[in-house]
């Protein structure tokens, strides 16, 4: 069977991305943001997976509000980095898998999981800044990615958005599609988002470490107390956006019951929002 | 900080998530009666992940946000680039993006005009947080 060997969470804010594709990864204001990827990058080499399932939200590049699938997943050879208002990303394409894409379709429809099945799909910095972040040199710099993918999508703009109980469930379903699968491959869990913030309206700017100090605390030990804080309060305490934090609960429900923390970080912030990243191990 | 403690009905559970959400201080809920309200503002901002129709709305704004079916006075918070007003009207902020993008300018400007700073005053609230 296929087996799960870590998960690495983080955020995926765009100009994460900006500052990698410009090369200013040593200015002042991110230095110490990058100097804190570091061991994520070698935790992820280490574990040399195979296949990277990729917890992410599209932001207005493949959804509009005309057709907002609640979860997804897609199916497709190739992912290229889609332009999502100022131009794509210059990244190798993404090799997707989708013998591996549809078993996991099959086993998560079969238990109850009724994702929407894309198989034309790009990518946007929801998924394409984390894949950098786990894979790439400091500025992102890669020839090729060392993995295969599977983006799975989680609406995060359009609310009501998925119970946070709902969204570690999905991880937990993710993680017995995995293990049914034949291959013998190594899989990486990454999922993605926030931490605190918020883009709308006078509370633009309004991070929470306290918050997020706490979350990144209780992520590894204590997942089920986080999908009992209920979706508004997620709203209150990390922004309207940063409730996109339901994903790194996806991404905790696909790791067992138990998991070692191998490395977190954290750094106020990248533009608007409060950056956080965990790595972590079944213990 | 609130936990759920006992199964809620979904109707209860959307009314608590409704009211948490209702107090918060400049926070537009992006619900469906939000997404309804000003349907044309994002799909003329979605229609920009191309770039022939940024071309297009550069040559002429007026008459690419009347393609879109854009009220007047939706034209008019465009024209001005008034942030805030185009959230408070409807304007989900990542489709109104891309029409920030194309003056070539940051979510960190959203953000400062939305809080009536300047960019420098919104920098430094935004560093602040460190302290925190």
């Amino acid at each position: 069977m296929a087996r799960i060997v870590g998960a690495m969470t983080t955020s995926h804010v765009p100009s994460i991305g900006i500052a990698m594709d410009t090369g200013i990864t040593h200015d002042p204001y991110w230095k110490p943001l990058f100097d804190g990827y570091a061991p994520a990058k070698d935790f992820v080499r280490d574990l040399a997976p195979d296949i990277t399932i990729v917890i992410y939200n599209d932001h207005g590049l493949e959804v509009f509000l005309d057709r907002v699938p609640t979860f997804g997943i897609a199916a497709a050879e190739r992912y290229e980095s889609g332009d999502e208002g100022w131009g794509p990303r210059r990244i190798p394409p993404f090799q997707g898998d989708p013998a591996f894409s549809w078993h996991l379709i099959e086993h998560l429809v079969a238990d109850e999981f009724d994702l929407s099945m894309f198989q034309e799909w790009q990518v946007d910095h929801g998924f394409s800044v984390p894949m950098s972040i786990a894979f790439g040199g400091r500025s992102g710099e890669i020839a090729a990615w060392p993995t295969r993918v599977v983006p799975v999508v989680v609406n995060t703009i359009q609310f009501p958005l998925p119970q946070p109980l709902r969204c570690f469930k999905l991880g937990q379903a993710i993680r017995r599609a995995v293990q049914a699968w034949p291959g013998d491959e190594r899989v990486l869990i990454l999922g993605t988002g926030g931490m605190s913030h918020q883009l709308q309206g006078e509370r633009a700017g309004f991070m929470h470490p306290p918050f997020d100090r706490m979350f990144l605390d209780m992520i590894g030990p204590d997942p089920e107390a986080l999908t009992r804080i209920p979706l508004g309060t997620y709203m209150k305490e990390a922004g309207h956006e940063g409730a996109e934090l339901i994903m790194w609960l996806v991404a905790r429900g696909a790791m067992g019951a138990h998991v070692r923390e191998v490395y977190k970080h954290y750094h106020v912030s990248a533009s608007l929002t409060a950056a956080g990243l965990g790595c972590y191990v079944e213990a | 900080m609130t936990h759920e403690t006992q199964a809620l009905t979904p109707a209860e559970r959307i009314a608590r998530d409704k009211e948490i959400a209702a107090q918060l201080p400049g926070t537009y809920l992006f619900d469906g009666a939000r997404a309804r309200m000003n349907y044309a503002l994002n799909k003329m901002g979605m229609s920009l992940k191309h770039a022939a129709n940024r071309a297009a709305f550069a040559a002429d704004e007026e008459a690419y946000c009347r393609q879109y079916g854009l009220d007047e006075a939706t034209t008019a918070l465009v024209r001005a680039r008034d942030w805030l007003g185009m959230v408070q009207a409807g304007g989900n902020i990542f489709y109104i993006f891309k029409i920030a993008s194309i003056d070539h300018v940051t979510m960190q400007h959203l953000g400062a005009q939305q809080n009536s700073l300047t960019l420098e005053e919104f920098r430094a609230r935004l560093n602040a947080y460190r302290a925190t």
